[in-house]
């Protein structure tokens, strides 16, 4: 079952093609809009979001809107591409059973 | 097989959160339904009113361009129609506006979120340089194109919003926009044009919008 193997491990987790799904479908996305979107815990989250960036599929911006700090987050182009491979695997699994 | 089954349920999660995220699908068809009942009425007043000048471009614009100052002629009906026009759009921007707040809590989701953000300016541009458009046509009281282009304009602000919301209001975009040319052709029924755009077709699409995505929810 070749398929199998190619479905990527960082994905294993429900939250973070959450996050991926997300963030495809949009430019730079805030932490708070990221969470009452997937109806998570700031933890939880926040958790995840550091395992993608730290693979290099999300980029982080922080910056103040006036006083008060705020973290934008972007997919990056390898992300893009994972994500695109994870989906085509996932279409052939489910074609194929 | 387990896995299967989960997966086609992550698939289905992940189409949800791209559409949730990017879209702003908290527009109502009821909305459009009762959006296009104002229109067919202020269409409907608006014929009441001017009678026979508002088909015969002609006299309609004669009779407004004389008018310089409407206490002189006694004639206050261009008044009426602008008072009637504007009402129409703040009613229905406000019905617009009560109803996608009210869907929006419905759906537990906030009405002011970056995708209706993006859904009101990009609407706001063309409707902001139709209405300049159209006013500076009053003032040189040229008077005549005014109705296919509020068609025009907001077809065009329509279809801008397309893919920032339910892909149905780009088509209802092109439609108006068409229309709105087609008047031009027939000036003398433009009203008539107005009204089947404004208000038939904003009727039909409110309930297709309804029982596309909001029945049994």
């Amino acid at each position: 079952m070749d398929f199998i193997k190619k479905l990527n491990k960082a994905f294993d987790s429900r939250l973070r093609l959450g996050i991926m799904s997300v963030l495809a479908a949009n430019d730079w996305v805030e932490f708070s809009r990221l969470k009452d979107l997937l109806d998570v815990t700031d933890g939880n989250l926040a958790s995840h979001i550091a395992a993608l960036e730290k693979i290099n599929y999300i980029d982080v911006k922080k910056q103040f809107v006036g006083k008060k700090p705020q973290t934008t987050y972007k997919i990056t182009r390898a992300g893009k591409k994972a994500f695109a491979d994870h989906l085509d695997a996932l279409e052939k699994l489910i074609q194929n059973s | 097989m387990e896995n299967y089954k989960d997966q086609l349920e992550h698939l289905k999660e992940m189409r949800e959160l791209m559409n949730r995220s990017s879209k702003f699908l908290s527009l109502s068809g009821f909305s459009g339904i009762i959006i296009g009942t104002y229109a067919l009425i202020a269409a409907g007043l608006v014929i009441y009113i001017c009678g026979n000048d508002t088909f015969d471009p002609e006299s309609f614009s004669n009779y407004l361009s004389e008018y310089r100052g409407i206490q002189s002629t006694g004639d206050y009906r261009p008044l009426y129609c602008t008072a009637i026009a504007f009402m129409t759009l703040v009613f229905s921007l406000g019905t617009a506006f009560y109803f996608s707040r009210k869907k929006a809590k419905k759906n537990n989701e906030a009405l002011w979120s970056p995708s209706s953000k993006i859904v009101i300016t990009q609407l706001f541009i063309p409707l902001i340089v139709g209405f300049l458009f159209c006013a500076t046509m009053a003032e040189q009281h040229y008077f005549k194109l005014i109705i296919p282009a509020t068609l025009i304009f907001y077809g065009l602000a329509l279809v801008n919003v397309g893919k920032y919301t339910f892909d149905e209001l780009t088509k209802l975009g092109i439609l108006e926009a068409f229309l709105g040319i087609i008047a031009t052709g027939y000036l003398e029924y433009s009203i008539y044009f107005w009204a089947f755009g404004f208000g038939v077709l904003h009727i039909i699409y409110g309930f297709a919008i309804h029982r596309k995505y909001e029945r049994g929810s």
